[in-house]
């Protein structure tokens, strides 16, 4: 995939834009809400196009359930869907865990953002991702940011997953008024 | 201020509870007003190119807060065929912007084609509000005719109807590419809920005044400007604001209910509030709709205000008393003697405006599976109370039309589209969350870690011991479940009046009727805060 740095190729989003349209491609690929919720909040305060192409191959991923093993100071994830489990990391450490490692990953730059967002330390071995608790975390608050235009019809395609197709019922009855209304 | 002197959230935050809310002097509007007014704003209209028919455009300017702000409006003509108040509509009377600064003309180009395209143009960080009116065709063209021939006015259908235009969307917030909230909610004035939706919309109602001087060719006497704000539909969209900001939600609902605390402490105040009394009852009177069902609320509560008001002396009952009377009679009388008490106690209470944009702080999720248990039984017991496998507890689904993203709602089980179901169904995930959760100690975050589909539920109710008014305790997809008692509540809160509504799914408003207009607020408002048509001068 080509990422277009021509400012041609890209519009200026605001960050309740980002926000809100991955928050539903996130629902519309099926993962959990309040990942997806927050998912979208992290990356609105971080944006770059590299991260968005990696939110969209994360989100063509078949969702496996996680196998969670803890013990003792550890958590071993397999199975991982970053997108649906990066909560289990903030978990495990806020439970006093020391280290939570992940199999099936690939260091990106989403799981940077993460990384950066949370304030975690990241190891990486051939075979998983070894994630350790920091204090250097960094959450921001949305801001704007200039969108590929192709990475973002493609987020626009998982968010119209959400959208329920119209019917004559639908657009006579579910909203109340009628289709037209005068005073 | 204790909680116990709160009301509680099993009583405050139910729908039939919420959907019987009046606008307080702690509504957006009035707030926006008074910090107008302090400051003694001076609006100007530095363009005003209409033809004779009132096409055209025009610009609005004012400093407040050490910024300057536009509002720039755009009208054209508009077939009665395709004025509707849906947001399926694609063309309207009036569309607007309003803008960070002064705009150029290079800028006003730029938004004389992008504004009257509205949802289908695009915005910059220099735009904060987008907005659209259509006209009230029974008002405004038999004010215009009057106004051009001499006649008298139809005060009339000036007072029932209560506006010129009715706003159909006010955007802000980041869509379509305007600025987000977040770029200017530390200037001063514009930290509050929706200052920048409250001041492009009363802008609105100065230019519907002059829209109609201008197509009648004469001016309005200042008592017809104050009797007429900006009319609103309030539609579905509105609804799910109310579900997906809950800390928020709490903390409008605990600014009100800790002003309702201060009050009833307070020493009663009989040479304002008899007064006030007697224009709530004139209100009530000119407060008529087309429902049947509504209009019988309407009635109720009339008779009932008129016995209350008739017997009230200097000698004023006990608040608490008078609450809990008016509570007994109906959730109208409660939440309407409520508005009229905080009225007349300003000086203790105006300050609370200032927390109703901050969220409540988030605590950790309890340790363990029991933990959390124990938790949704003390603070989410509401959402425990329906059977979620019968249709009558789920027979409504909460979602979005592909066409133009209208938000609707549907009947589950005689209609498709369940499937795409927006996740407001807080109530029936809590339970499912609860019949999940094993009876033991499973440290909680592993319970997830397994299904984290939970998570929502989780996160909603690690909120509640911090913010007890953040849930809605209804069963929101419920066969009872009424959308237009979340508009109501979230109308309220604006500062909307004159509910008028026209099915369970959506209600006309009026807002800014009675306020003061720009001339007023150049002179400090000198006539005074309590202008609500509640408390009808």
């Amino acid at each position: 995939m080509v990422v277009h740095l021509c400012p041609m190729m890209q519009t200026n989003r605001s960050g309740n834009e980002i926000y809100a349209t991955l928050y539903k491609a996130c629902r519309g690929a099926g993962l959990p809400t309040a990942q997806g919720d927050q998912i979208a909040q992290i990356v609105a305060g971080a944006y770059s196009n590299l991260v968005l192409q990696a939110i969209l191959i994360h989100l063509g991923q078949p969702q496996h359930p996680p196998l969670v093993t803890a013990a003792a100071q550890n958590v071993r994830i397999e199975n991982v869907h970053i997108l649906r489990d990066f909560p289990i990391i903030h978990d495990a450490f806020q439970a006093g865990l020391a280290q939570v490692t992940c199999t099936d990953l690939i260091p990106d730059a989403l799981i940077n953002a993460l990384c950066h967002h949370f304030g975690w330390s990241l190891q990486v071995h051939p075979d998983a991702l070894i994630f350790t608790p920091s204090d250097l975390a960094d959450p921001q608050g949305p801001q704007r940011a200039d969108v590929d235009n192709l990475l973002w019809d493609q987020l626009e395609t998982w968010a119209y997953e959400t959208y329920v197709p119209e019917s004559d019922t639908s657009r006579l009855s579910g909203a109340g008024p009628g289709l037209s209304d005068n005073d | 201020m204790k909680h116990s002197d709160l009301r509680p959230p099993t009583h405050v935050m139910r729908l039939a509870q919420m959907g019987a809310m009046f606008p307080t002097r702690l509504s957006f509007l009035r707030v926006l007003l008074r910090a107008l007014a302090a400051e003694k704003v001076q609006v100007r209209r530095p363009v005003w190119d209409m033809c004779a028919q009132g096409y055209g455009r025009a610009v609005y300017t004012l400093r407040f807060g050490g910024h300057d702000y536009a509002l720039c409006a755009f009208s054209k003509p508009l077939a009665a065929e395709n004025r509707t108040d849906r947001v399926i509509a694609s063309e309207w009377d009036a569309a607007f912007v309003l803008y960070d600064g002064i705009p150029n003309s290079a800028e006003l180009d730029r938004l004389a084609h992008n504004v009257p395209l509205q949802e289908g143009g695009r915005f910059t960080a220099r735009d904060l509000c987008l907005s659209r009116a259509n006209k009230s065709v029974r008002l405004f063209g038999t004010m215009a005719h009057a106004m051009q021939t001499g006649a008298p006015l139809p005060m009339g259908d000036i007072l029932r109807t209560g506006y010129l235009m009715r706003t159909t969307a006010v955007y802000g917030n980041g869509k379509f590419g305007l600025a987000d909230r977040i770029d200017f909610c530390d200037r001063p004035g514009m930290g509050g809920p929706f200052m920048a939706e409250m001041l492009t919309v009363w802008l609105i109602r100065g230019f519907t005044h002059d829209l109609l001087e201008h197509v009648g060719d004469a001016e309005l006497p200042i008592s017809v400007k104050h009797a007429l704000g900006v009319g609103n539909a309030t539609g579905l969209g509105m609804a799910p604001f109310l579900v997906s900001h809950p800390g928020l939600l709490h903390a409008w609902m605990a600014a009100r209910e800790t002003a309702l605390a201060r009050v009833r402490r307070a020493d009663p105040r009989p040479h304002v509030l008899i007064p006030l009394a007697h224009r709530v009852m004139q209100h009530l009177l000119e407060w008529n709709v087309p429902d049947a069902a509504a209009q019988a609320d309407i009635v109720a509560l009339r008779r009932y205000w008129a016995q209350f008001a008739r017997r009230l002396t200097p000698n004023l009952p006990d608040y608490d008393h008078m609450i809990t009377t008016a509570a007994h009679h109906s959730p109208e009388a409660e939440e309407l003697t409520i508005a009229w008490l905080l009225e007349a106690h300003g000086d203790s209470i105006d300050d609370l405006a200032a927390f109703m944009a901050r969220l409540p702080p988030r605590g950790g999720l309890p340790l363990t599976c029991t933990d959390m248990r124990d938790m949704i039984a003390t603070h989410a017991n509401f959402a425990l109370q329906s059977d979620y496998r019968s249709t009558v507890d789920t027979a409504q689904f909460w979602y979005v039309s592909q066409s133009k993203l209208e938000p609707r709602l549907g009947q589950r089980h005689t209609e498709p589209g369940a499937d795409k179901e927006s996740p407001l169904d807080i109530a029936r995930r809590i339970a499912a969350f609860y019949a999940d959760l094993p009876k033991d100690n499973t440290p909680l975050w592993v319970f997830l870690a397994q299904n984290p589909t939970h998570r929502m539920a989780a996160d909603r109710i690690g909120l509640l011991p911090y913010a007890p008014y953040a849930e809605i305790q209804d069963n929101l997809i419920a066969a009872t479940t009424h959308p237009i008692d979340m508009l109501r509540c979230k109308l309220s809160f604006f500062g909307a009046q004159k509910f008028d509504p026209k099915s369970k799914l959506w209600t006309r408003i009026a807002l800014y009727q009675g306020a003061p207009v720009a001339t007023d607020i150049a002179l400090g408002a000198q006539g005074g805060d309590m202008w609500l048509s509640t408390f009808a001068p």
